[in-house]
């Protein structure tokens, strides 16, 4: 790609932008107007043929806004600088230094793909959200672009500096793989969460629909029968769930591979491609690579799969929700999860065992669990009047202390050569590590409770984001925090340095 | 040579130096009186002017000024102890600062992670001569330090030192990237 010349998005990125701009319309607005029951009455107030004539005239101003914006939008290359210009109302030029870019995204959904065109985005450390896009450019374009920033990002000339990816891919995921990913995480639910304003009028349509339905002789006998038709209800509930997992996580990750490129950390790189037909490659520099986190939800540690997280600078979406740009290796068992961390860092202690934290975290969290619970009790007896509502206390005693066992046992920690492991979780379990010369703030909490209990709670502050070690022997805390503070000064500090313990 | 290694008398190993922070001024804990007395006549205010409103307000409202008063005698009490117990150090590498008075926090940040600083103040503040500075990192969505309560003084020789420091650190960065890149 030549440099220094302002380029326009071919034209197919047009109905890209006018779809992009529908979808957002429909997404932040349609809750409103369904959730509270005023869509259907407008509908119902207007008829269908007025209604029509208004989602008419609305995709007409949609269209003429989308041109607009498209005809305004310019993007080019200038040294190491990626430039766009772009704005409907205000005019902005954008620019972004190659070196400040921490990861590259490349992705063809479907309706870009009918125009042979991809979405080229950029993220960098100063937010969390994807900051420069490109909604549509042509492939080759998108290649010329990438080689041109990462010819400037390496400071050399020529992709041979690069080195080649791998002879194999450091990970290819199966098909099966990805159905035991499903297995192990809801999508589904997540997606079901998202649907939650559309939920009671679908309710209502099928209300509707079944009072009109005549009903099989063998079928009617659940009506007749409540607890079955619960249990069926459940049981299809589920089932549709756990298939609409699996469907997301085999379309989201079909075909996943994850190949490195580069040699030293500076410049090494990961490459992962995957989507059945959203096709999505993520570049992800090593050097801004701050945390890798596994994870293993419930049914993941039954079925002994996890994924990997990794986060840079500034990435604290949710990785949970299908769109989420995160850097997301998934359907892993937990020797490739093993094999897979020292790739990233070849010096990391891979699986190390984690030490707990101080007992009090367990009585603590049991405390606060009974004290939450009375107190909602106690607020719902006075509503209704009626004292026996308390004896649901009861139950809920031995159930916080199960919860509260279930936590302490969750939360581990390791430290050794400058590398740290936390864990946490419920049932659940995420593991964070990372090199402690990441860490960007370190703070020590201690309440009144905690400290005649010689115990305090570690948060350390990453770029990605905070990570919590509660309840740690007080002297474990302050010489974690001397340590992280040393390793992030490690070649300036030195001796005789005035210890943090309180005094 | 054989190894000599004979062992060390515990009592004769230096004494871990205990860490001693600086108070913020003086001036903030009337600052923090006049500012929360301020906060807490406003909403008085609002109160009694919605009180009449009720139809049929319970009795023991009659008594909301006394309740009003020891609530606020309260909080003024225990902000008046914890603007006490807020302190802050610079060490050769990093900024600390402890508050909270049932909960203490201590947090540092190294210099080295300093991304840009800050320094403000309300006209409350200004006029008890008080300044806060903020400090900010990388990734951070917010200020990832705000030190509350130094005198005007105290908070341009820290804005000073931090810069210095930044400056230094930048310096030492370009220099170790210079060495990285340079060809063997």
């Amino acid at each position: 790609m030549s440099d220094g010349s302002w380029q326009n998005l071919p034209l197919g990125a047009l109905v890209y932008m006018f779809l992009r701009g529908a979808t957002r319309l429909l997404r932040e607005n349609l809750p409103l107007v369904f959730g509270a029951g005023a869509g259907v009455a407008l509908f119902e107030g207007i008829g269908w043929t007025e209604a029509m004539a208004v989602v008419l005239g609305l995709a007409a101003i949609g269209l003429l806004l989308a041109l607009l914006h498209y005809r305004r939008f310019r993007f080019r290359i200038d040294g190491d600088l990626l430039l766009v210009r772009k704005g409907l109302w205000e005019q902005s030029e954008l620019k972004v230094r190659s070196a400040q870019i921490q990861r590259v995204i490349v992705d063809a959904p479907w309706h870009l793909r009918l125009f042979n065109l991809v979405r080229f985005s950029v993220d960098t450390p100063g937010g969390a959200a994807t900051e420069v896009e490109l909604p549509g450019i042509r492939p080759a374009t998108a290649d010329a672009l990438r080689s041109a920033l990462e010819r400037q990002d390496d400071g050399v000339v020529g992709d041979a500096a690069l080195g080649e990816a791998t002879s194999e891919p450091l990970l290819r995921v199966s098909t099966g793989a990805l159905v035991l990913h499903g297995l192990a995480n809801n999508y589904a639910l997540v997606m079901l969460a998202a649907m939650t304003p559309f939920l009671n009028r679908l309710a209502r349509a099928a209300e509707e629909r079944l009072e009109a339905l005549t009903l099989p002789e063998g079928l009617t006998v659940l009506f007749d029968h409540p607890l079955i038709a619960a249990t069926v209800l459940l049981v299809a509930l589920a089932l549709m769930l756990v298939a609409a997992s699996i469907a997301i996580a085999v379309l989201r990750f079909h075909g996943f591979t994850l190949e490195q490129q580069g040699g030293s950390t500076r410049q090494r790189k990961y490459h992962q491609t995957s989507g059945l037909f959203s096709r999505r490659e993520q570049i992800l520099s090593a050097s801004r690579l701050q945390v890798v986190e596994e994870v293993q939800t419930l049914v993941g540690r039954l079925l002994g799969r996890c994924h990997l997280l990794c986060r840079q600078i500034g990435s604290i979406q949710s990785e949970r929700d299908p769109g989420a740009q995160i850097f997301l290796i998934p359907a892993l068992d937990r020797a490739q999860a093993a094999a897979l961390l020292p790739a990233f860092w070849p010096a990391v202690p891979v699986r190390p065992t984690l030490a707990r934290v101080h007992r009090h975290y367990r009585r603590i969290t049991w405390i606060r669990f009974t004290a939450t619970t009375c107190g909602f009790l106690t607020f719902a007896a006075w509503q209704v009047a009626d004292l026996r509502v308390l004896l649901l206390a009861l139950p809920t005693l031995p159930l916080a202390a199960i919860f509260a066992h279930l936590r302490w046992l969750a939360v581990g920690w390791y430290d050794a050569d400058g590398w740290l492991h936390a864990r946490n979780g419920l049932i659940g379990h995420r593991t964070s590590i990372f090199p402690m010369q990441h860490v960007q703030k370190a703070g020590i909490r201690q309440t009144w409770f905690q400290r005649r209990r010689g115990v305090a709670d570690l948060t350390l502050t990453l770029a990605s984001g905070p990570v919590t070690l509660p309840y740690l022997a007080e002297g474990d805390a302050f010489r974690l925090l001397e340590e992280v503070l040393t390793r992030i000064e490690e070649p300036l500090r030195e001796e005789g340095t005035a210890t943090l313990l309180p005094s | 040579m054989a190894l000599r290694n004979a062992l060390l008398d515990p009592a004769t190993l230096p004494e871990p130096e205990p860490l001693r922070l600086q108070p913020v001024a003086r001036n903030y804990r009337h600052y923090r009186m006049s500012s929360l007395t301020l906060r807490w006549i406003v909403a008085g205010v609002a109160l009694a002017g919605l009180l009449p409103a009720l139809d049929d307000p319970p009795p023991a409202l009659a008594f909301w000024p006394l309740f009003w008063v020891a609530v606020v005698a309260a909080h003024l009490g225990l902000a008046w102890r914890e603007a006490r117990a807020r302190a802050w150090g610079l060490r050769e590498h990093d900024l600390l600062y402890a508050s909270g008075l049932f909960a203490r926090r201590l947090t540092a940040l190294p210099y080295n992670r300093i991304q840009h600083v800050e320094t403000l103040s309300g006209p409350l503040e200004r006029g008890f001569g008080l300044v806060r500075v903020t400090c900010f990192t990388a990734g951070g969505l917010s200020a990832d330090l705000v030190i509350r309560g130094l005198a005007r003084d105290d908070a341009e020789r820290v804005r000073q030192h931090l810069l210095h420091k930044i400056r230094d650190e930048d310096a030492e960065d370009q220099g170790t990237l210079a060495a990285e890149v340079e060809p063997s």
